[in-house]
């Protein structure tokens, strides 16, 4: 057996990564090996630290370093009002509008017959949990597609008997689009959910 | 609406052929097997993003190339565009006038197109499938957005089946994707029969062009999506139906009632023409749904394009000149592919392309002249 290669292993790896082709990755390689040792270092030890230490929230089933997580121990947040999302990373883009407060619920992906996955499957059972601890309304911010909407159906047919709100957020036009710009099926959504004046 | 120029790079099993188009009445006109299809999937494909035959990937790109590409000059009310569609083994570039477009939207509003191929006759005598197949094109056609909601409800409708196949269904998630089949099929329904009743009237006017006077055939959608003029109540219909279905659907594990199983009848002298049409009836029927969709496409406003695939031996002589009479009348561009053109009988002589395929390349020869009362002349082309 001739001796691994070190750089075709990198490349190999590195081609594993969503969205990373195999001349991307060589790309990163290449690019690597012009770097001083301490850039690869810094990256292989962030790289090991990220499985090793993160852990996921006991409340909200969010990625976090430490459970619960810094959103969960947050005292300022308002609990009556959960956003309930499909990723870790949709957080994220709701976070940065800044013009939430409340909880997160991580769902861990969306109902899918058709790939096995069911309630028990995604965090329901530990969203339905959370709600005894004064919850008023719970915002559903799934993706606007067809396993997104019923999974949003679903929620609020087991949530509103508990006598709490159960919102969607809202699809449509982005803001900064022109109407005549917007494309067909935003328009299309917007229509169907306009709001009264 | 009118595609000025067509060409394509190895596309199918041809190199390069360049056609051109810029005249009304566009006749591609060779052998068989010589690629005047290919060219007329070429449209197709511009105006719907499908092929109406084989369409993986490594039959649309020649043998050996690395891309296929077809290249549409569109005239249009908005003046000349240029339509660009490229596939590689598995991706695919649009672009319109050079740049490159990622959402469907402004695409399909370019070009619209109806197509009839000798295989439609199946909507006639085959199966429901081919019948809202049908249906759901010429909605699709009318408002590109249809298409979006027939994926939807597909989708919809594969998880319901996934779900009913798992041992024990959450009675919870079976409601949820019901739900969601009630709220899409009531849309559906409601296109479908919008389509409908925009077809009457042209279809029962275009079969009696082709056939000449007779009694006038009938359309009529049967299964929960009949007569769907008003979503609430069809929503209503169609979740009553899956209430008393539950029970069934859920013993043979599938679901068993929807818009996904309703058929488009066509009455012909009062009779099912599924049935009862000969073959020679199936072809004017079919014929006479294309044209009422372009009739009907002309009343919206649209001028769409009309493809017709080897017009051969379609009809008999006198249908056919009367077809051919009723082209030179449609508000837009006319594509026809046929091994013989003296088969279409007279042609207008002015505003024709007559093109001949040879080999996959496409020559224009001069357009048909007819000596005053004497026969149709076609001046011999050379390739």
């Amino acid at each position: 057996m001739s001796q691994p290669d070190p750089l075709r292993r990198c490349i190999v790896q590195l081609s594993r990564l969503p969205g990373v082709g195999e001349r991307t990755a060589a790309r990163y390689a290449y690019w690597l090996l012009r770097q001083p040792p301490a850039v690869a270092e810094e990256l292989g030890q962030a790289i090991l630290t990220l499985s090793a230490s993160m852990t996921r929230c006991s409340v909200c089933c969010d990625v976090a370093a430490q459970d619960p997580c810094r959103r969960c121990a947050d005292p300022d947040r308002d609990d009556g009002l959960i956003c309930v999302v499909e990723r870790p990373q949709d957080i994220t883009a709701i976070e940065r509008s800044g013009e939430f407060r409340g909880r997160f619920h991580v769902l861990d992906g969306a109902i899918s017959p058709m790939e096995g996955v069911g309630p028990d499957q995604l965090t329901v059972r530990q969203l339905l949990a959370r709600l005894s601890g004064g919850a008023r309304e719970v915002l559903v911010a799934t993706d606007p597609d067809v396993e997104g909407d019923a999974t949003a159906l679903y929620l609020a047919r087991l949530i509103k008997p508990l006598g709490l709100r159960v919102t969607r957020l809202a699809h449509g036009i982005a803001v900064g689009t022109e109407l005549e710009y917007a494309d067909r099926s935003s328009v299309a959504r917007a229509l169907e959910h306009r709001r009264e004046l | 609406m009118r595609l000025r120029g067509l060409t394509v790079t190895d596309w199918r099993n041809a190199a390069r052929a360049e056609v051109d188009a810029d005249a009304r009445l566009v006749v591609l006109h060779g052998e068989n097997a010589q690629g005047k299809t290919n060219l007329l999937e070429a449209v197709w494909l511009l105006a719907t993003l499908r092929s109406f035959r084989e369409g993986r990937a490594s039959r649309l790109i020649r043998e050996g190339a690395a891309e296929a590409r077809i290249t549409g000059e569109l005239l249009g009310q908005d003046g000349p565009r240029r339509l660009e569609w490229r596939r590689q083994p598995d991706s695919r570039e649009l672009r319109i006038d050079g740049q490159l477009i990622h959402q469907l939207g402004p695409w399909f509003a370019q070009l619209r197109a109806v197509l009839f191929c000798p295989e439609h006759t199946q909507i006639v005598r085959g199966d429901p499938e081919a019948r809202r197949a049908f249906l759901d094109r010429a909605a699709f056609t009318a408002r590109p957005a249809h298409l979006e909601l027939v994926t939807d409800y597909g989708r919809v409708l594969k998880q319901k089946a996934a779900l009913l196949r798992e041992r024990r269904a959450d009675p919870d998630q079976l409601a949820t994707w019901d739900a969601e089949l009630v709220r899409l099929g009531a849309k559906l329904a409601v296109r479908r029969q919008q389509v409908l009743d925009e077809l009457e009237g042209p279809f029962a006017e275009a079969h009696g062009a082709i056939v000449g006077a007779g009694p006038a055939p009938r359309l009529e959608l049967r299964g929960v999506g009949a007569a769907a003029r008003d979503e609430a109540e069809v929503a209503g219909r169609f979740a009553e139906l899956l209430a008393r279905a539950a029970p069934e659907e859920r013993r043979r594990a599938q679901p068993l009632c929807g818009p996904h199983r309703d058929d488009l009848l066509l009455h012909l002298e009062g009779r099912d023409a599924r049935r009862f049409a000969s073959q020679g009836q199936a072809r004017a029927l079919v014929l006479a749904l294309k044209l009422a969709e372009v009739e009907a496409a002309r009343r919206r406003g649209q001028r769409p394009l009309f493809l017709l695939d080897d017009l051969t031996s379609e009809l008999d002589r006198g249908r056919m000149e009367r077809l051919v009479r009723r082209l030179d009348t449609l508000p837009g561009q006319v594509w026809i592919t046929t091994t013989d053109p003296a088969w279409l009988g007279p042609l207008p002589g002015e505003d024709t392309a007559l093109v001949r395929v040879s080999g996959g390349v496409a020559t224009r020869g001069p357009a048909p002249s007819r000596p005053s009362g004497g026969p149709l002349v076609y001046e011999p082309t050379s390739a």
